[in-house]
């Protein structure tokens, strides 16, 4: 772990730094206990791997240029950063201003997903995680499914911007509608619309 | 759904929980719990792929001269950012010490042999009805040269003391097995 310090000679896991650096703190929610959850997916070393090919290949461009051999290093820790969106930094932001940006509670972690990225129930027992993240893909989701009334709703005009309550009966009507189909024929439906999912082979 | 990959707006499609009906509240925090174990990572996994495609062009343009294309898929950098979990289907030579054991929610493979400390591994299941394991579950299985001196599976899941925090949401008792 690093090139100096008492752990240096102790061998850097991902798991390890990324229990360590709070990684997995940032997963917490996932299980019906408070506490972290592990970071199944090993995305430090991948991102760690990349960064060494990029560290070499500037090294031997910089070599080109000036004539020079160069040291290269990296570490799992810095390649993990990338993947942090925003917890670390606001966790970090709540130990220092802890009224400006109080810590981020269990509550938070068990806010349901957003309706863009919603994990849906079919009728097979199957489940589909969508990400229809741009309000065009949203609305012409809700349209292929069966949905597209409710953008005449004034309750529902502006989604998926909407306001809690509006937000929530939409939810509802949507994990209910996505019990009416099995996964195939939803799969069907998707591809027939071809701004849901399409064939990327 | 015909061969080959689906993708774009549908990100993934999960494990298949039991037949019997779900009320919309279990059905809300089921979502609420595979939206938590989802994690924002194929743009970074695709960004560093890209970074390192952009070096390594210009690196053959300083040797070379000619200046080079340089395209990078999501699926591609995914893929080998995800190469343990890359999936293989159980006909696979890698798979053929493997023993599934069904639960009713879902399955799993048993690799109870003590020295592997008794832990589970998720298996997938497709679309089209079959069956599919990680790369990394079947070079650990095939370690085990003899699949029959394993022991019987534990009774339960919740037996297991290496169990993967990821599948503990629906746990049942086995219920009966296949190869």
């Amino acid at each position: 772990m690093g090139q100096q310090g008492p752990l240096s000679q102790v061998a850097g896991y991902e798991s390890v730094i990324a229990a360590k650096s709070g990684r997995m703190a940032s997963f917490e929610g996932q299980m019906n206990r408070r506490g972290p959850a592990y970071a199944a997916v090993q995305a430090g070393t991948w991102a760690t791997s990349q960064a060494a090919v990029r560290g070499i290949l500037a090294a031997l461009l910089a070599r080109g240029a000036n004539g020079r051999g160069q040291w290269v290093q990296t570490s799992l820790l810095q390649n993990m950063i990338p993947y942090d969106l925003a917890s670390l930094m606001m966790r970090q932001l709540s130990r220092l201003d802890p009224e400006t940006f109080p810590p981020d509670s269990l509550g938070a972690r068990l806010r349901l997903p957003m309706l863009q990225y919603i994990p849906v129930r079919t009728k097979d027992g199957h489940w589909l995680q969508h990400a229809n993240l741009m309000d065009r893909l949203f609305r012409s989701y809700l349209k292929a499914v069966g949905l597209g009334w409710v953008l005449q709703e004034d309750l529902f005009k502006n989604a998926p911007i909407m306001n809690h309550e509006s937000r929530e009966a939409l939810r509802e009507l949507i994990l209910n509608k996505m019990q009416e189909r099995t996964l195939g024929e939803w799969m069907e439906v998707y591809m027939a619309d071809g701004n849901i999912a399409a064939d990327a082979r | 759904m015909a061969n080959g990959w689906k993708f774009t707006w549908l990100t993934a499609i999960s494990r298949r929980t039991p037949d019997r009906p779900m009320n919309l509240e279990e059905i809300k925090e089921v979502s609420r719990l595979l939206m938590r174990a989802n994690e924002a990572n194929p743009d970074p996994n695709t960004s560093q792929a890209v970074a390192s495609g952009i070096l390594l062009a210009l690196l053959a343009r300083t040797r070379t001269g000619s200046g080079q294309a340089v395209e990078v898929t999501m699926l591609q950098a995914n893929v080998r950012a995800n190469a343990d979990e890359a999936l293989i289907t159980t006909d696979d030579p890698l798979a053929h010490c493997l023993t599934i054991n069904a639960t009713d929610s879902m399955r799993f493979i048993a690799s109870t042999k003590p020295t592997m400390g008794g832990s589970f591994w998720p298996v997938y299941s497709n679309a089209n009805g079959g069956h599919s394991v990680s790369r990394r579950t079947a070079r650990t299985c095939s370690r085990i040269p003899d699949s029959q001196a394993w022991p019987p599976a534990p009774s339960t899941i919740s037996n297991s003391p290496l169990r993967s925090e990821r599948f503990l949401w629906r746990t049942r008792p086995m219920s009966g097995s296949s190869a």
